[in-house]
């Protein structure tokens, strides 16, 4: 009867006696550990259990001496899994004082503990991370810019940011009646000063380059709308005028909101900035030699662009001078012979403008751009080496393609290798077709689709983008890593799988933000 | 008739006016196939055709002549066999673009010597 009323209890209730053999074990228990009743009673408990702890039989000594113990004991379950116990011992004597029972209540917990272990060590790395990283701390007395942006509300401006933006020595003005209070001794660091007066009282204007002001009127505008903190990259100057690449924060807490005291932290990233660029200059270096490498493939194919219209310069001045060699020159046909002279030779320049466009070796340059054009001028790029290749091209170029952010020559780079892949892949096909297309993507990505109708993907396909892979008898195999690397660098990825009839490579780009 | 086969849109028509400022009568065409189409190789005293071509290449062309016509070849590619197979196929000379248009003009009369000179002017004289 008593077993019955304790199954229908939420939590583990189990009696022992003195030397931990179990007398009782309810329902819960069972749930919990997955003992049934039938092999948990007459154990001992701390056996079944593997319980964990190195004094458990003094803790039971102490438990009987003083009536009672609670504490968290580390058990097993009977499928071997761990668990943190919350346990409540009850004891009962003999009337001559010798121990007679425990009975216990338990509830796993293991989960809240893992809750609580993962914040105890979030919050460890937190504080860390603070010392750790130099934060430079500084209180700035916002007090009066508090005031100039309550006016600003009184007389009418709804639109903070835009107002701001607009009307920058209004920001300068804020900037000048907000005086630093105080600041740690990283602070002092940072700024490169000594001590704290050569700081304090001085206006955060004089740290505050024009170019970063957009960052200052964010955290101005945070803190007119009550967000608790900005997290930002921007630049700052240091007293002796050198600009540095810092991660701003801005704690907007309740209690300094009260005070009129904002708490700016700001970090000294210029290394990790230099080494970005670094990082940047290598890839671009690396691009330029694959273009460089990739257009050395192409070399049959330029000189014949290039012969095409010089073979028609060359024919067109011997016609003319036998027009001009005639009793009657027949001026009429050298006017037209000459027209047609220079449209050619334009068009051997613009030929070799495009191969130099290549082949230069400059900063890589961010622009907003349709992925379309830039499609379609890889194929006029290509357009020997597609007729040489007898080639078919299918062109499906998205209508509603948002523009997206790129390098315009690296990004030619990716779909002229690509193209080419293609093309060599085609190379024993009767009817090679080449197809390439650009999607709008739901999630407002865009994409580009380069796929043949070749013998598509080798089992190896993984190493596709890794360096010095080729499947070819030419090249260094480093077309596809460096088109990884360069779309990457967009924030963007490329894939590569079969497709219905051969390889499909699909590159995937962010499109740039919208222009307000 | 002298029968120009050539893709590019610029080299065609100056070729076709050299041809015609060598005093002969030049006619374009685009590829093989649209010369072999018309009347084209009845009329004609000697092809002057570009090796590569859209469909049939220049040589697919001489072979399926085959020493019906002098036949005289360009290029821009560099693929050696080139030459050994013209010379096989009964190509007069092969032309590495870009060329020396008299050298051309000393093609054509060499082959129009052996045949007869279809000039037109020369018929109604």
């Amino acid at each position: 009867m008593q077993t019955d009323i304790l199954d229908l209890v939420h939590d583990s209730i189990i009696t022992c006696d003195a030397t931990g053999t179990i007398l009782t074990w309810n329902q819960a228990s069972a749930n919990l550990y997955g003992w049934p009743s039938s092999a948990a009673v007459g154990r001992n408990i701390n056996q079944l259990l593997a319980t964990r702890h190195d004094h458990i039989a003094q803790v039971q000594q102490q438990a009987f001496a003083e009536g009672s113990w609670v504490g968290e004991l580390v058990r097993f379950t009977a499928d071997g899994e761990e668990r943190v116990i919350d346990v409540r011992w009850t004891t009962e004597q003999t009337a001559d004082g010798a121990p007679l029972r425990i009975i216990e209540t338990a509830r796993d917990i293991t989960q809240r503990k893992t809750a609580e272990d993962a914040l105890r060590i979030s919050e460890y790395r937190y504080r860390n991370m603070f010392q750790a990283m130099a934060v430079a701390f500084w209180e700035v007395d916002f007090t009066p810019v508090g005031a100039m942006l309550l006016a600003l509300r009184e007389q009418g401006v709804t639109d903070l940011r835009a107002y701001l933006l607009a009307n920058r020595a209004f920001v300068r003005a804020t900037m000048e009646s907000a005086e630093v209070i105080d600041l740690n001794v990283n602070g002092l660091a940072f700024f490169g000063v000594e001590r704290r007066e050569a700081i304090i009282g001085r206006t955060i204007a004089e740290f505050w380059p024009t170019a970063s002001e957009p960052v200052y009127i964010d955290a101005l505008v945070a803190a007119m709308t009550r967000q608790p903190h900005v997290v930002t990259e921007t630049r700052l100057n240091r007293l002796d005028g050198q600009q540095v690449d810092v991660l701003f924060t801005v704690s907007l807490s309740h209690d300094n909101r009260k005070r009129g005291v904002i708490l700016i932290g700001v970090v000294d990233i210029s290394a990790r900035k230099q080494a970005e660029a670094a990082l940047q200059t290598l890839q671009a270096e690396f691009a330029h030699a694959a273009r460089v490498s990739m257009l050395g493939e192409l070399t049959a194919s330029i000189a014949h662009e290039v012969n095409q219209p010089l073979a028609a310069i060359a024919t067109s001045a011997a016609a003319s001078l036998r027009w001009l060699a005639a009793d009657t020159p027949d001026i009429a046909e050298v006017r037209s012979l000459a027209q047609r002279m220079a449209a050619d030779a334009h068009r051997a320049s613009a030929i070799i403008a495009r191969v130099r466009a290549m082949v230069e070796r400059r900063e890589p340059e961010r622009a907003a751009l349709s992925l379309n054009t830039l499609v379609a001028e890889a194929v006029q790029f290509l357009d020997h080496e597609i007729k040489a290749k007898h080639a078919e091209v299918d062109l499906h170029l998205s209508p509603d393609l948002a523009l997206a952010l790129i390098d315009r020559t690296q990004i030619q780079q990716v779909i002229v290798n690509l193209a080419v892949n293609a093309l060599q892949a085609m190379a024993d096909r009767p009817q090679p077709r080449l197809s390439l297309a650009t999607l709008a993507l739901p999630d407002g990505r865009i994409a580009l689709r380069v796929a043949d109708n070749g013998p598509g993907l080798p089992e190896d396909a993984h190493r596709l983008f890794e360096g010095f892979y080729t499947t070819k008898t030419s090249g260094l195999g480093m077309g596809l890593a460096i088109c990884r690397s360069i779309v990457e660098a967009h924030g963007g990825n490329i894939t590569a799988a079969n497709g219905a009839a051969g390889a499909v490579f699909s590159v995937t780009l962010p499109c740039a933000p919208p222009v307000s | 008739m002298i029968a120009i086969i050539e893709d590019d849109e610029s080299l065609r028509p100056a070729l076709i006016d050299l041809i015609r400022a060598l005093g002969y009568d030049g006619e374009g065409f685009a590829t093989a196939e649209a010369f072999l189409a018309g009347d084209g190789a009845t009329r004609a005293a000697c092809i002057l055709t570009d090796y590569q071509l859209p469909g049939l290449s220049g040589l697919d062309l001489a072979a399926r002549l085959s020493n019906r016509l002098p036949i005289i070849l360009m290029t821009a590619r560099t693929e050696p066999g080139i030459a050994a197979l013209a010379a096989q196929l009964g190509v007069l000379d092969v032309l590495r673009k870009p060329f020396e248009p008299d050298h051309l003009a000393g093609l054509i009369a060499a082959a129009l010597v052996p045949g007869v000179a279809l000039q037109d002017d020369a018929d109604a004289d």
